[in-house]
């Protein structure tokens, strides 16, 4: 894991210094659409500026075995890396802000053509701060992060729990190509095929294990949003990368409960 | 630090042990099981009293605690498989019904393919120790490497019913959190999960060709009966083995039923009378089944009418 700075400028442009000191001074910018604005305000938070980080990661080379499924741990552990960056500095600068927390992250692959092993990492998110100055920090004293929109956010402190951070797992994977002989004796039957089905189940659950070994170090009671995605970033078809990214949540405030639900009609 | 770690540590380094325990998962694949990796973290949920994985929303989950429902686990299956040659029917056209039949292998191939990937998230969920998996999805992928080969992969998650008998077979549903409180509250039990799938070749009348071909097109508005016709019995055939297997099941209704459908076409050179279209139609059908458990509760309080303000959720 990269090492964290809360007094950390690095890589943050000029424009960016004096965008940052606005937003200090008092004017915010967020992405926060007007509902999500409100119920973040509701929820006794006030938003402070966007904040972003990013890193533009070169991606090793890793020789696969045509005949083997196998972890590529060199993309794996450039996959993981790189993102982590992206969200460190995202986190830094919200301290730079004195926030709590970050809502609404998004996190965004950039390829160009240009660089042919490189991609961006990115991440955006709103940043904000509780206006009593109620302790929102993950255990590891970084702003807390989530992916989740304002409205899940007011729902999750109505339901007395907070998010600590976005917890991510990636796995990228080789799958084994078939062999010819084998394929074909199986030519022209309905037969499942164990090697790819092995292979790709595989590759879910290392990434899923993986998210959810960085939320039991954030001392997570679980997980909420759970997104599992697959992409092929340009290393051929049977190199694939499973992303699994969700939001850690703790119990907070003591046991609240949201009120009993009323079953609504929806007219719009 | 965890993925670091075991980058570093296990995988990859030993490669016999690594060879070793991948010859094992094919081996439990083949045999219609889950891989080691797969149980071992079902496993490590299920013991543990606090950390829970789930794809639920933020709203479901804080309307399942309000309910008593805990989820436990976000559990999985999928399964890869080859489907097998299909001869297409042989048709001269010439015939003045439009005339449909059913692709087997290929039909076939779906409904196992799934069979099996719901059998490994049945697995999961059994070893999860739960009541219940709610929000089951499939998702079919044709990865760029597989040719003709179909995955399916499964996604619920296992939810603990508080207040319940422990239960070694759990029921599947593709219902959401909130329609499955919803419908436990007004008295009715989900009891499975319920899926079929038909591919239906489609080889339109003589009427029909003349209308979708040569310079006849410009003819004015009128139904393609044969292809209506096509579509209706694929639907149809998927439809009642859904209904079928509903009622095996013991279910007494099917909710929350979502139709996927597809249709391709493919070119037929026909000696003397040019080209003609035929329609391969490929119908999903996924639903939950249900029974009454006692007397149909009214919802309490009364439903509200809203307007929504503001920007969709």
């Amino acid at each position: 894991m990269s090492t964290y700075d809360p007094t950390s400028l690095e890589g943050v442009p000029q424009a960016g210094r004096e965008r940052l000191e606005q937003n200090k001074r008092g004017l915010f910018t967020s992405d926060l659409s007007v509902s999500e604005f409100l119920l973040v305000k509701e929820a006794g938070f006030e938003p402070l500026g966007l904040v972003v980080g990013s890193s533009i990661f070169h991606i090793g080379f890793q020789q696969s075995n045509w005949s083997k499924s196998q972890e590529m741990t060199v993309l794996s552990e450039a996959m993981y890396t790189a993102r982590e960056l992206a969200m460190t500095r995202m986190e830094e600068e919200a301290d730079q802000l004195g926030a709590d927390g970050v809502v609404g992250v998004r996190l965004d692959i950039g390829r160009y053509e240009w660089g042919e092993n490189m991609a961006e990492f990115i991440a955006i998110g709103t940043a904000i701060r509780h206006r009593d100055g109620e302790l929102h920090r993950a255990p590891n004293g970084r702003p807390f992060t989530s992916d989740l929109s304002g409205q899940d956010f007011w729902t999750l402190l109505q339901s007395g729990h907070r998010p600590v951070g976005m917890v991510l797992g990636s796995c990228v994977y080789h799958v084994a190509h078939r062999g010819m002989f084998k394929a074909m004796r199986q030519a022209g039957q309905n037969v499942e095929l164990p090697n790819f089905t092995q292979a790709l189940y595989d590759a879910r659950e290392l990434a899923m294990e993986r998210m959810q070994a960085e939320a039991q170090e954030l001392q997570a009671e679980g997980i909420v949003g759970v997104q599992l995605r697959e992409h092929s970033h340009g290393w051929g078809s049977h190199v694939i990368e499973f992303f699994a990214v969700g939001t850690a949540i703790v119990p907070h405030g003591d046991g609240r409960q949201i009120q009993a639900p009323t079953p609504v009609l929806d007219l719009s | 630090m965890g993925l670091l770690d075991s980058l570093r540590g296990g995988n990859g380094q030993d490669d016999d042990e690594a060879d070793r325990r991948r010859a094992e998962d094919v081996a439990r694949v083949e045999s219609g099981s889950i891989p080691l990796a797969a149980e071992r973290r079902m496993r490590e949920l299920a013991a543990s009293t606090t950390g829970f994985t789930s794809g639920l929303s933020v709203a479901d989950f804080a309307l399942c605690r309000e309910a008593g429902v805990r989820p436990v686990a976000q559990v999985m299956g999928s399964s890869v498989y080859q489907v097998g040659w299909q001869s297409y029917p042989w048709s001269t056209g010439w015939q003045t019904r439009g005339t449909g039949f059913e692709l087997e292998t290929v039909s076939q191939a779906w409904n196992r393919a799934r069979a099996l990937a719901l059998g490994r998230l049945t697995e999961e969920a059994e070893l999860a120790g739960c009541h219940a998996v709610v929000d089951v999805a499939f998702t079919g992928r044709r990865h760029a490497f597989l040719g003709g080969e179909i995955e399916i992969v499964v996604n619920g998650t296992a939810v603990v019913l508080d207040g319940e008998r422990p239960t070694d077979k759990p029921i599947l549903t593709d219902l959401s959190m909130s329609d499955f409180l919803l419908l436990r509250r007004a008295g009715y039990d989900p009891v499975g999960v319920v899926t079929a799938t038909s591919v239906l070749y489609v080889v339109p009348g003589y009427a029909t060709q003349r209308l979708t071909g040569g310079w006849q097109r410009f003819q004015p508005n009128q139904e393609l009966t044969d292809n209506t016709e096509g579509l209706y019995a694929a639907r149809e055939l998927a439809l009642g083995r859904a209904n079928d297997e509903a009622w095996r099941n013991g279910a007494t209704a099917v909710v929350g039923v979502a139709l996927d459908q597809h249709i391709a076409t493919r070119e037929v050179d026909q000696t003397g009378s040019g080209k003609r279209e035929d329609l391969i139609v490929t119908f999903h059908v996924i639903g939950t089944g249900i029974v009454q458990r006692g007397e149909h509760r009214r919802l309490e309080p009364e439903i509200q009418p809203v307007v929504r303000q503001g920007a969709p959720t």
